[in-house]
């Protein structure tokens, strides 16, 4: 065959193509010298930042390069089985590069070798491709322009702290690729040539990681929509340009389409809504929305792409490094560099490249300045509609990146311009501003880079210069983890002491990040507590569980974990967790005791591993043989109270297989709802302060209250926020009550009546609205928003209700109408109770609690406390006490068994019930010599810690005394924990109590106070020390109060001080009952027989289920996590198990009621993986046509060169 | 947008009006009402003023620009020194720059300017 019919055949079809796209051949490459410079600059980047041959981790990235591996096992699937198993389809974009890396760990490639190869991509892609990108908007400009652009998109404010500081590998990899796409996409829409585009879309296959966050995306799609519109202008075929545009984003999609998919699935799921809905709330995401956009978006930081507190606030970062580019000379630089660049722009505003990148500077600012003035309204309207911008809560984190962009690109180029005029003028200066521009860029900026600085932190060990983000996993990790694997692969185990989200490890290095044990250890395992649904609730009450009950081996077998960890290489106190030292005793204790059911398994290192008996563990899935209903929101510690044994399973009554389940069930516990505690002896109390009862100053029949009214509206409407709206409505309902009262008293009924209908119609709406700021902004502890302040509120309205209901305006009911409306209200917001407390003289109110319990099945119940939680030490026991239930008083003996104390049994209804009786037999828990003394403080500080006796650190204590100050400073009560934070004060380290008041003397009259508190301390800590101490008076600072700095002198500030003297007496500390009653009702029901269960695990979202001799219907319980996800199929059929069946079982797990019998099988299914598959199956197809028309092209070019060349 | 320009007068008139009144009412009166109503307002009722300054005077565009850059770099200069009204100072040149910018860009795609 001849070479020109060979060349006809090769070239035919891709010259058809060809003729649609711009020759790929115009295209020139960079220099060659260029890009060993910028290859050179990143390879000695990696070298500086991996001399210590040890990965780099911490702070919210972790450890991911410890054991890639592992995560690349978690990204082949939406579903994860770490901790009880999760949905995360996010984990699934990180497949293909995490599948490259793990691909080099398993060839023995070490983890810091890989990261440094990581960073070294990030860096050089980052480098060469904003070269290029500036180079492809500016055009005919030198290469020192581009690469001063290059330099500082990688050195600037922004990237340090945000990218490169941060760690996030996701993040930092988005930023270093997305000058690469939009080169291309630049390209492409240029010279309209597919190979661009086909690039483009494979690498966006490759790097798909770095679109594993939905703003990432949508900051991606925001730029390449900007350019679109610059090339739109420029270009005369405008309809080209539009559909150049729509077929990236479609090819986009499909190419994505395996993990958008799953996204997209996630996203309408039921997993998602209760995630919204119970861990992000509007109310909540607005108020952090306008702080960081209030604290982030100042002017003065932006213009410099500064993050507000990180270059501004004094943190202890080694030399205090980002507080450098503080200093006057430099904030002078730095400024003339961004003014320079702004001066530059508006010579050169006509050339359509500085408006394009003008553009992404001004429109990056409007973005990353979030709601904060001026015209930030605008991004708070949408912010507040639609839920997807909600993704950029902290504007500046993520669209921060739009200015830098802008800004990097012009900075070069406006360099170049200047060395070109000034250098006109005088000739040295060509050299002189490249070599200025250099220094700033390179040396200033690049400062913390070279140094390694941006790689620590401000916390020990971070800013440890010889620490910083190294991390040295120690071996006996490795060993643990491989020991168990081999022991039992599928099994999960617990860690004790057990903590939040973050942790410091006493490793070689230190560490101080998030907690690792998911990268840690193969095994699923509950080491931390993290917001996943139902996760969260059993991983914060296990640690209570553990260490106070015997029979912990119970909520072990639920949740399938047969090994305990005891982990002492903490910090436990920076950790906020619990002393290893007495959870290593509280395991020795256990060991020896029978009952506990648990034997020392293996050591490596301080690791202790700790095994269940077999006869106490359950397999993965199986039947259960007794029910328990636990009520509404059943939780697992119901479960142990309940008496129910290992092999049973607990259901929550929502559930519509509730009532199959009810005939079956022998066991009936609830927990309370809600407490109230109603100190007496008045109730309700009325509080006449003006956050309740504003000022009045018309009746409602005056002529002007309508325009009152008009004008509290608009007032209201000023408020931006949910919260302060619902203070406005909280008082203006107040006011409506006051204008009752003084209409009343004016003999204006009309008028009363008027502001009642008012009251009325607001009072349903501001429930309303505090039950959802509640869901959000409710503080720790607290049962509703603000709760003292709105029993207050509440009070006194139904204190005035109490005496409208004795007025004329109570002739036909109305009065008591609406305060049954008020009370049933704020009872459901757990503000009041809904019962009046019943007085008489030997019940009388007097520390009353009042307990609200939800009953959804009639019976006898008992009403009890766990033991653990209610010591007869603090209370007493068998003793007679008058007990309140609903409306009606009961006198009981308390009595007690093993782990339960008794307060009677009564019939409770299906619905609602209150449970109240005084707190009795409270003693004193400090030593009776301690409760009156004296500080006397004449030169330095004089203290006295007093230790709190038979500390509990699940209940409550109230803490009171009368305080004389006869001379001098006012008291100060501090309450110390022994697991207070210890932290750097000026450079000495001193504990952060955990509590502290200072309590100033009177201005003028000094006499003796009383004081009091609730102290409810951390449930970690295991002891407790009140300390009073007092210093002495001194007023120096008054006296030089315009050169307070003297007083820093001793010997000056010693002359002006005075001794102090203050009497402290009837010091007492009292624990409170348990905020937690239960009701307890046992039935005896028919004898079970479960049947034989055998399962096979395919997947980790398959399971093949053997079920043998099923007689009546049963509870097939699965203990994995929760999800509508996972569907039962029987016998092979394509048809789902009834999804009725499917319910919530043990608190997290997913039960299914089977009413088959006989023997069958089951297949348990996981179904939003098939989606992975699916699109998987679409995007390989996508990107292999993409792949050979792209390797079809460049051959043609490759081709038409040579025969071009031999022609 | 004929129609449009012919409103420019009492749009600019009444804005210049508002902001007068909300501005004497803040400092003669310190009524709450207009110091809750001032934040929200006062930037939006600025940056409609010049806008319609720039129709109504004529303003080059350049000269928005310039002005932009001067608030700029004396907002700059006060926030060196921690002068706290530096940030207001930067917040009313931001304005500019962005009056400025979008007319630059009308007057770019108008003329078909582009370079």
């Amino acid at each position: 065959m001849s070479s020109n019919r060979l060349r006809i055949i090769i070239l035919w079809p891709t010259r058809r193509l060809n003729k649609l796209f711009y020759p790929f051949s115009k295209f020139k490459y960079m220099n060659k010298k260029i890009f060993i410079l910028l290859l050179l600059s990143s390879v000695l980047l990696t070298t500086i930042l991996f001399k210590d041959k040890t990965i780099l981790g911490g702070g919210e990235s972790g450890v991911p390069f410890y054991n890639i591996t592992r995560m690349f096992k978690d990204s082949s699937s939406s579903w994860l089985d770490g901790l009880l198993g999760s949905y995360i389809p996010q984990s699934v974009a990180n497949y293909p590069y995490l599948k490259i890396f793990s691909f080099l760990e398993v060839q023995g490639i070490n983890g810091y070798v890989l990261q440094a190869l990581f960073t070294f991509i990030a860096l050089l892609i980052s480098l060469v491709f904003f070269f290029l990108l500036t180079k492809e908007v500016f055009s005919n400009y030198p290469n020192s322009a581009y690469l001063f652009s290059s330099f500082f998109y990688l050195f600037n404010f922004y990237s340090a702290m945000n990218i490169w500081n941060r760690f996030l590998l996701n993040f930092l990899l988005f930023y270093s690729v997305l000058p690469m796409f939009l080169w291309l996409y630049m390209r492409f829409l240029r010279s309209r040539n597919f190979v661009y585009l086909g690039l483009f879309l494979m690498l966006s296959f490759i790097f798909s990681y770095a679109f594993s966050s939905p703003g990432h995306i949508m900051i991606f799609w925001f730029l390449l929509l900007f350019i679109s519109l610059f090339e739109l202008m420029k270009d005369k075929k405008k309809v080209a340009q539009v559909k150049n545009f729509v077929i990236t984003l479609m090819l986009w999609l499909l190419v994505n389409f395996w993990w958008i998919l799953q996204q997209a699935a996630y996203a309408i799921s039921e997993s998602f809504k209760s995630i919204s809905t119970e861990y992000f709330s509007d109310v909540g995401n607005t108020i952090g929305f306008s702080f960081l956009s209030n604290v982030l978006g100042k002017f003065e930081n932006l213009y410099l792409l500064k993050h507000g507190l990180f270059y501004n606030q004094e943190y202890d970062f080694i030399l205090k490094w980002p507080l450098i580019y503080k200093k006057p000379l430099l904030l002078i630089v730095e400024w003339m560099a961004s003014l320079y660049i702004l001066y530059w722009a508006i010579n050169n505003r006509k050339r359509l490249s500085v408006v394009f990148s003008l553009g992404l500077l001004l429109i990056g600012f409007i973005l990353a300045k979030g709601n904060s003035p001026p015209l930030g309204e605008v991004f708070d309207f949408f912010f507040q509609r639609f839920s997807f911008v909600q993704f950029f809560r902290n504007p500046f984190e993520k669209l921060g990146i739009i200015p830098t962009m802008g800004f990097s690109l012009m900075i070069g180029p406006s360099l170049s311009d200047l060395a070109k005029k000034l250098s006109r003028q005088k000739p040295f200066l060509r050299v002189f501003i490249p070599l200025v521009s250099f220094t700033y860029i390179v040396v200033i900026l690049g400062f913390p880079f070279w140094s390694g600085l941006v790689f620590t932190g401000s916390q020990a060990p971070l800013n440890d210069p010889e620490v910083g983000l190294r991390v040295e996993v120690p071996s006996y990790y490795k060993d643990a983890d491989n020991w168990l694997s081999l022991e039992d692969k599928d099994t999960r185990f617990m860690t004790f002491p057990l903590g939040g989200e973050g942790i410091q490890y006493l490793w070689p290095k230190g560490y101080l990040g998030v907690e690792e044990s998911a990268i840690l250890f193969e095994n699923a395992n509950i080491s931390s507590v993290l917001a996943f649904p139902y996760y969260d609730k059993i991983a914060s009450n296990l640690q209570k569980l553990f260490t106070k009950n015997i029979d912990f081996y119970k909520i072990a077998s639920l949740l399938n974990a047969r090994y305990l960890l005891f982990r002492p290489d903490i910090e436990f106190k920076n950790s906020g967790m619990k002393d290893p030292a007495y959870i290593d005793n509280l395991f020795e204790e256990r060991v020896s005791n029978e009952k506990a059911n648990i034997s020392f398994a293996s050591q490596f290192g301080p690791l202790k591993f700790y095994k269940l008996d077999n006869k106490v563990t359950l397999p993965k899935i199986y039947a259960a043989n007794n029910y328990v209903n636990g009520g509404s929101g059943a939780d697992i510690e119901q479960f142990l109270l309940s008496g129910a044994e290992v092999g049973d399973v607990m259901y929550n009554s929502g559930w519509p297989v509730r009532n199959k389940l009810d005939a079956n069930t022998s066991f009936y516990v609830s927990k309370n709802k809600a407490i109230f505690y109603l100190p007496g002896p008045q109730y309700p109390l009325f509080v006449d302060a003006p956050y309740i009862f504003p000022y009045v100053s018309h009746l409602p029949s005056s002529p002007i209250y309508s325009l009152l009214i008009i004008k509290e509206n608009l007032q209201r409407n000023l408020y931006s926020d949910k919260e302060s709206k619902l203070r406005w409505d909280l008082l203006t309902l107040g006011k409506r009550l006051i204008e009752v009262r003084n209409a009343l008293s004016a003999g204006d009924e009309k008028g009363a009546i008027k502001s009642l209908q008012i009251y009325r119609k607001n009072l349903a709406s501001v429930v309303s609205d505090i039950d959802l700021v509640s869901k959000s902004l409710k503080k720790p502890g607290e049962q509703v928003w603000n709760e003292k302040m709105l029993t207050e509120i509440f009070s006194s309205h139904l204190f005035l209700f109490n005496d409208f209901e004795k007025s004329t305006l109570n002739s036909d009911g109305s009065i008591t109408d609406l305060k049954k409306q008020l009370l049933l209200s704020v009872s459901k917001l757990k503000i009041l109770p809904y019962y009046y407390p019943i007085v008489s003289e030997d019940f009388p109110l007097e520390s009353r609690v009042v307990y609200g319990v939800e009953i959804d099945s009639s019976g006898e119940y008992d009403v009890i406390f766990p033991k653990s939680i209610f010591f007869p030490e603090y209370f007493g026991i068998n003793q007679r006490i008058n007990i309140q239930i609903d409306d009606v008083v009961y006198s009981t003996q308390i009595g007690i068994d093993n782990n339960k104390v008794y307060f009677g049994k009564y019939y409770l209804s299906e619905g609602y019930h209150e449970i109240s009786f005084n707190q009795f037999s409270k003693i004193n828990l400090i030593d009776e010599n301690l409760t009156s003394f004296e500080l006397n403080s004449i030169h330095g500080e004089d203290s006295i810690n007093i230790p709190i006796k038979t500390y509990d650190a699940y209940s409550q204590y109230e803490i009171s005394f009368d305080y004389l100050i006869h001379y001098g400073n006012g008291p100060v009560l501090q309450v110390s924990l022994n697991n207070d934070k210890i932290i750097k004060k000026d450079g000495v380290e001193t504990e952060q109590y955990y509590f502290e008041k200072y309590l100033p003397p009177d201005d003028y009259y000094f006499i003796k106070r009383p004081y009091s508190t609730v102290v409810n301390p951390d449930p970690s800590s295991d002891t407790m020390t009140l300390i009073f101490s007092a210093i002495p008076w001194n007023n120096c600072t008054k006296i030089f109060y315009k050169n307070p700095k003297k007083c820093s002198d001793v010997s000056i500030s010693k002359t002006y001080e005075r001794p102090t003297k203050v009497e402290i007496t009837n010091l007492q500390i009292h624990p409170r009952f348990s905020r937690e009653l239960f009701v307890l009702r046992v039935d005896a029901v028919d004898e079970k027989v479960s049947p034989k269960i055998s399962f096979t695990k395919k997947s980790h979202t398959h399971y093949k289920v053997e079920v043998r001799d099923s007689e009546k219907p049963f509870v097939l319980v699965f203990s994995e996590l929760f999800d509508k996800g996972w569907k039962l199929y029987l016998n092979g059929d394509s048809k789902r198990y009834p999804e009725n069946n499917h319910f919530l079982a043990n608190s997290y797990a997913n039960g299914w009621l089977i009413e088959n019998e006989g023997d069958f099988n089951l297949e348990l299914k996981f179904v939003p993986d098939k989606f992975k598959e699916m699109g998987l199956y679409l995007s390989f197809f996508v990107l292999g046509l993409i792949f050979l028309i792209t390797l079809l092209l460049s051959v043609n070019v490759f081709l038409s060169k040579r025969f071009n060349k031999g022609l | 947008m004929k129609k449009i320009r012919s409103y420019r007068y009492p749009i600019f008139i009444f804005s210049l009006f508002v902001l007068t009144v909300l501005n004497i009412i803040k400092i003669v009166a310190r009524s709450r009402f207009a110091v809750n109503i001032f934040p929200n307002l006062h930037y939006w009722l600025w940056t409609i003023i010049l806008i319609e300054a720039v129709f109504v005077f004529n303003i080059k565009i350049k000269n928005v620009l310039k002005i932009a850059l001067a608030l700029t770099v004396v907002g700059g200069a006060l926030s060196i020194f921690r002068i706290v009204i530096a940030e207001n100072v930067l917040k009313f040149g931001f304005i500019l720059w962005i009056v400025g910018y979008l007319f630059n860009l009308i007057e770019i795609v108008r003329k078909n300017e582009i370079n």
